[in-house]
């Protein structure tokens, strides 16, 4: 009975309110417009009252806690702070985890439609405060774009190009074991880095491409 | 009382655009855009308490304050748009009037997106 009442209520309000905003709308074309709107919105609020009652269940999603003063397996409520301090970090790692992988399949299939380059990889590593992008790095096999290069021109023999260093004494450059990208990868890979910075408004120097 | 102040700036235009129309129809246009707008910024003040009318009984019929929001931002979208095509009209420009009236519906229409989506959600909650 008092849930009725309650409801035939709300709706008497909302009926006065929506006679009273009928009166403010502008005359003209414009009034059909705003017209249907305040019908939708009305529809809401008494649609949200009526949900109320009939859906119980829907209305009152969290139950009524009642934890006993205490006695025998009754948990100090500092641990239950503390337990649920825990679980909400780890749920926020894992929703971070999350964010940086979708994150990374976003980078990879940006990467991908460049086809003069063969994207292995993508990596998203995020600040730890800000959840921000921290930097990004495109894994890329630094021979691919070569072989398929060979195999459009029909060369039997495959072989990788002869890269004299003579000032790093044998010593691989930072970010790139054992690559030997050729000078149109190279182009490629920082036309791709300055395309990927962009799109997520870095600095050029957080997106990273390593040949492999 | 407000309602005179109104009526005599209201009447005051009339007169003198009329006489304004024969001579320089031009400034005749532009008085009446100009008492139009100073009509509208009297009015205005007082449309304040009765948006905070509104607030309240929102309140009590536990509708959000973001969907009167919305509601109350079409409706002074609708209040612009007509006000701006009604001069418009005024000054033989009814194309541009229509014009108007067409970027204040697809306004309307697009504020009334959230509107139509919690209408859509309620309806969807309701089925068992």
């Amino acid at each position: 009975m008092e849930l009725l009442r309650g409801l035939v209520q709300t709706v008497v309000i909302i009926v006065v309110m929506a006679v009273f905003m009928e009166m403010i709308l502008p005359g003209g074309d414009m009034r059909r417009y705003v017209k249907m709107v305040m019908g939708l919105l009305i529809i809401v609020a008494v649609l949200q009252a009526a949900a109320g009652i009939i859906d119980k269940g829907l209305a009152q999603d969290i139950p009524q806690v009642a934890v006993p003063e205490a006695g025998p397996g009754v948990v100090p409520l500092e641990d239950i702070l503390a337990a649920g301090n825990e679980l909400s970090e780890i749920n926020r790692e894992q929703a971070r985890q999350k964010y940086a992988e979708g994150l990374a399949k976003q980078v990879m299939s940006l990467a991908r439609l460049n086809s003069s380059l063969q994207v292995a990889d993508a990596r998203v590593v995020l600040d730890e405060q800000s959840n921000k992008i921290s930097s990004i790095t495109i894994v890329v096999h630094a021979a691919a774009a070569g072989r398929q290069d060979d195999e459009g021109s029909g060369t039997a023999v495959n072989i990788r190009p002869v890269t004299v260093d003579v000032q790093g004494g044998g010593r691989e450059p930072a970010g790139a074991p054992g690559a030997a990208p050729t000078p149109a990868e190279r182009k490629a890979a920082r036309t791709m880095a300055e395309i990927l910075a962009d799109f997520y408004n870095l600095p050029a120097g957080q997106v990273e491409v390593v040949f492999r | 009382m407000d309602i005179l102040q109104v009526s005599g700036i209201a009447l005051t235009g009339a007169v003198l655009a009329v006489v304004l129309k024969y001579k320089k129809p031009p400034l005749a246009m532009l008085l009446s855009i100009f008492v139009g707008v100073t009509i509208f910024l009297l009015v205005l003040g007082k449309i304040g308490s009765i948006i905070d009318i509104l607030r309240q009984i929102s309140y009590r019929a536990e509708i959000s304050s973001f969907y009167l929001g919305l509601l109350l931002k079409i409706i002074g979208i609708a209040y612009i748009a007509d006000f701006i095509a009604q001069v418009c009209r005024d000054a033989d420009q009814g194309a541009i009037a229509v014009k108007v009236e067409l970027a204040a519906k697809v306004m309307v229409l697009m504020l009334a997106v959230p509107i139509v989506v919690a209408v859509l959600q309620a309806l969807l909650r309701l089925i068992p």
